[in-house]
């Protein structure tokens, strides 16, 4: 298995009282996978989404991603598994507003010392994409499902094994969330495994498992 | 096709910069008006210096009699350029100089040209005696070893006149055989010849009106003696017997050691100013610059999620931050330094003549020294300022960051 | 349109200080000698010159959107600054006398205000004629994505 969590909490403190924001989640997830997590908001899914890319430390159980536990790597080890082992799709678009469309997708080759080119591989991926001809275009000139689909491409840069996405296809048309979510379909038959938090129900039918996080717990559907 | 080129922290420190032009450039202009400030009052405080030193060297004497009432005029004439003339009778010359606790003493003649229209200005003439001048003959056996002859001229290094020109004082010409190096003081804007010279001057003065003071009929008038005392002799026992033992007969005392004195006791409150003002300056930029750094950065918080999320490590988000305060504070500092120094070198001329103190702009080395202190100084603020929030914005975990979606 | 008013407006300005400055502001002291005026007072004439062309040039920015025609009055403000700082230093110049007022005052207040303004022109010059590649690359990319698509269709 890709992605191994067990046991997974996560507390928070609130007023007088703590309250487990995620609490005892176990999941798996292997190549080929296309898991969509639903859940009202402040079910905890977009902090399980968290948990899983290394962003919040558990306060109970562990996450192994291709066999490293991401809790016992220090910073760098950890931004380094990230960064190759992770493609990971903020809610919004995360785009940077600096940089061109291209430059976006490039960057994060860059975050860590590689030899090689990415250019080719960028275009590569704009062109699957259908955005190649927006690669020198800022961010503040695309539209909504633009901007999404040049948020995939740079997830997909370095090739990650995992694909996280939080609330993808939010604030996109129904047509553009359709392309989205069929883009992800195809990203996960090409061997990536892909997990979709969102609370959307017309998603579902292109995952090929649904789960269901509710007061912090995850069931499957 | 994509543009080429490696997206370093440098680079994308550079786009960042770039991107934002509102902000970076409120950032630099803060660094450049700390450099401008910083290096304008090195500039201005070792310029002062430099005055107040070389007229120290100068002055030579210990003391100088004048005409009682003069005494500030001859400061005057000492310190800021101003012309004047003034003159104490042959022979009360010949009696002051036989006063006990004078080891050597000698004559000066001033005299004040005419402006002659509203655009020229009065110079100073300065007559010197050669056998027995100890103030201003070391100073000009530098140029002239054989000593100033009759009828010629060396002028100051604010005289319009180079040698080999000729010049004209109250109707006839004096060709210059030298021109002086630059003191700060009111030589620059002086004339000297000798006696013999100066007297035939002092008789064209007269002829054409001018009236002010001259002893008529006096061919041994002069305006000053200066003196060195004895070594051990008490300067304030001197001033005592020269006003005691010609009260009613009109003569005055300046001690040099006064006038520099006063110069410097000036300039310590001065100098004192522009250090108070310049540290005042550096740490409100700091704070200034800390203030804007912590709320741009703020409003970057999703910039550096997102940054993190891609694999980011903490260090490089703190490098990154870094690096964008240093290339502003540099960007900054560099234009700060360019304008001062434009600014400066180009009205420092007028600057001397309007701040009234002996004023010496510092020779090159000197400059191009406190240029790149103060460009360095400047450049670090930004960094020094950027750094506890670099800090903090590496450390704050990338969930912390995102906007809560759930 | 912020750089058009900025770039405009301020080389307006620049034009009054050149043309009015030596006169009103840090006045030449026009000493008049046997053969006519100084060279102060010549610079100052030119410097009027000067300076309404300036007014001119900054007045016609204003006018202008497009990219190219401002780099290419950008151009003329840059040579209109290079030539007043060739006059006042060089081609005409100033009286020799360092205490004369022109020296001191007129020649550096000249020289400041010049310098400056040429390093913005230059600046501005570049940013404008960067832009205007820019603009040509895009609108390029553009019409070679439209004529792919085309030939996409016709073949289709």
């Amino acid at each position: 298995m890709l992605l191994v969590a067990r046991h997974l909490t996560k507390r928070y403190r609130r007023a007088t009282s703590d309250f487990a924001a995620v609490d005892q989640v176990d999941l798996e997830l292997g190549e080929k996978d296309f898991f969509c997590i639903t859940g009202h908001s402040g079910s905890g899914k977009s902090t399980l989404l968290n948990l899983i890319a290394g962003f919040l430390a558990p306060d109970e159980g562990t996450v192994l991603l291709d066999g490293e536990k991401l809790s016992a790597l220090d910073d760098v080890a950890a931004s380094y598994l990230r960064n190759t082992q992770i493609g990971y799709i903020p809610q919004g678009s995360g785009v940077l507003a600096n940089f061109t469309v291209g430059d976006n997708v490039r960057l994060p080759f860059y975050l860590h010392r590689r030899m090689g080119d990415p250019a080719q591989r960028a275009q590569t991926l704009l062109e699957q994409m259908g955005i190649a001809h927006l690669a020198n275009q800022y961010p503040a000139q695309l539209s909504g499902g633009e901007l999404r689909r040049v948020s995939i491409a740079r997830a997909l840069i370095n090739k990650p094994c995992l694909l996280l996405a939080d609330e993808p296809t939010s604030d996109l048309d129904p047509d553009a969330r359709e392309a989205v979510m069929e883009l992800f379909s195809a990203i996960a038959r090409a061997g990536t495994a892909v997990l979709v938090v969102t609370h959307e129900q017309e998603n579902l039918r292109h995952a090929t498992r649904h789960l269901i996080m509710a007061s912090g717990r995850l069931s499957g559907a | 096709m994509l543009p080429a080129g490696r997206l370093t922290l440098f680079r994308i420190a550079i786009i960042n910069i770039l991107r934002r032009p509102a902000r970076s450039l409120c950032l630099a202009g803060v660094v450049a008006l700390l450099a401008f400030v910083l290096i304008g009052g090195s500039l201005l405080a070792n310029s002062l210096s430099n005055g107040a030193a070389n007229m120290a060297d100068r002055l030579g004497a210990d003391a100088l009699i004048v005409p009682a009432g003069y005494e500030y005029d001859v400061e005057g004439a000492l310190l800021r350029g101003e012309p004047s003339s003034f003159y104490l009778s042959g022979d009360l010359v010949y009696r002051l100089m036989q006063l006990a606790g004078i080891k050597q003493a000698s004559p000066q003649l001033f005299i004040a040209t005419f402006a002659s229209s509203h655009c020229s200005f009065p110079v100073q003439m300065i007559g010197y005696d050669p056998q027995t001048d100890f103030v201003i003959v070391p100073w000009l056996s530098q140029s002239l070893p054989a000593g100033l002859p009759d009828g010629e001229v060396v002028v100051g290094s604010s005289i319009k006149g180079m040698v080999g020109d000729t010049l004209m004082f109250f109707g006839r010409d004096y060709p210059v055989v030298g021109k002086l190096e630059a003191t700060g003081t009111g030589f620059d804007t002086s004339v000297f010849v000798n006696m013999t010279t100066a007297r035939v001057a002092l008789g064209d003065y007269v002829k054409l009106g001018g009236l002010m003071n001259v002893p008529s009929d006096d061919a041994n008038a002069v305006s000053s003696i200066t003196v060195q005392i004895e070594p051990g002799y008490d300067r304030a026992t001197f001033t005592r017997s020269v006003r005691a033992g010609f009260r009613d007969e009109g003569v005055g005392v300046v001690l040099t050691q006064r006038l520099i004195g006063s110069v410097s006791s000036g300039l310590d409150v001065l100098l004192g100013i522009i250090v108070v003002l310049i540290s005042f300056l550096w740490i409100l930029s700091i704070g200034v610059l800390a203030l804007l750094f912590t709320l741009s950065l703020g409003e970057r918080r999703r910039e550096f999620a997102v940054f993190r999320a891609l694999g980011a490590a903490r260090h490089q988000i703190a490098l990154l931050v870094l690096i964008e305060s240093a290339l502003i504070s540099l960007g900054g500092a560099l234009v700060g330094t360019a304008l001062v120094s434009l600014v400066y070198l180009s009205f420092s001329p007028l600057i001397g003549i309007s701040i009234e103190m002996p004023y010496l702009q510092p020779a090159a080395p000197v400059i191009a020294l406190l240029l790149v202190v103060g460009l360095l100084a400047s450049s670090v603020t930004g960094p020094l300022a950027a750094l506890f929030t670099a800090l903090k914005t590496g450390r704050q975990a990338t969930a912390s960051l995102f906007k809560a979606g759930e | 349109m912020q750089n058009r008013l900025l770039v405009g407006l301020s080389t307006i300005v620049v034009g009054i200080l050149l043309a009015l400055g030596p006169q009103l502001l840090f006045k030449i002291c026009d000493q008049e000698h046997h053969v006519g005026h100084s060279a102060c007072y010549w610079t100052g004439q030119a410097t009027i010159a000067i300076g309404i062309v300036l007014v001119l040039l900054g007045t016609v920015y204003l006018l202008f959107n497009n990219a190219g025609i401002r780099a290419g009055l950008s151009i003329g403000i840059t040579s209109a600054l290079v030539l007043t700082l060739l006059v006042v230093n060089v081609l005409i110049g100033v009286d020799p006398d360092p205490m004369m007022p022109c020296h001191t005052t007129t020649l550096p207040a000249l020289n400041v205000i010049s310098i400056l303004s040429l390093a913005l022109a230059v600046a501005n010059t570049g940013y404008l004629l960067r832009l205007v590649r820019v603009h040509q690359a895009q609108t390029d990319q553009a019409l070679a994505y439209h004529a792919a698509e085309q030939k996409a269709i016709a073949k289709g």
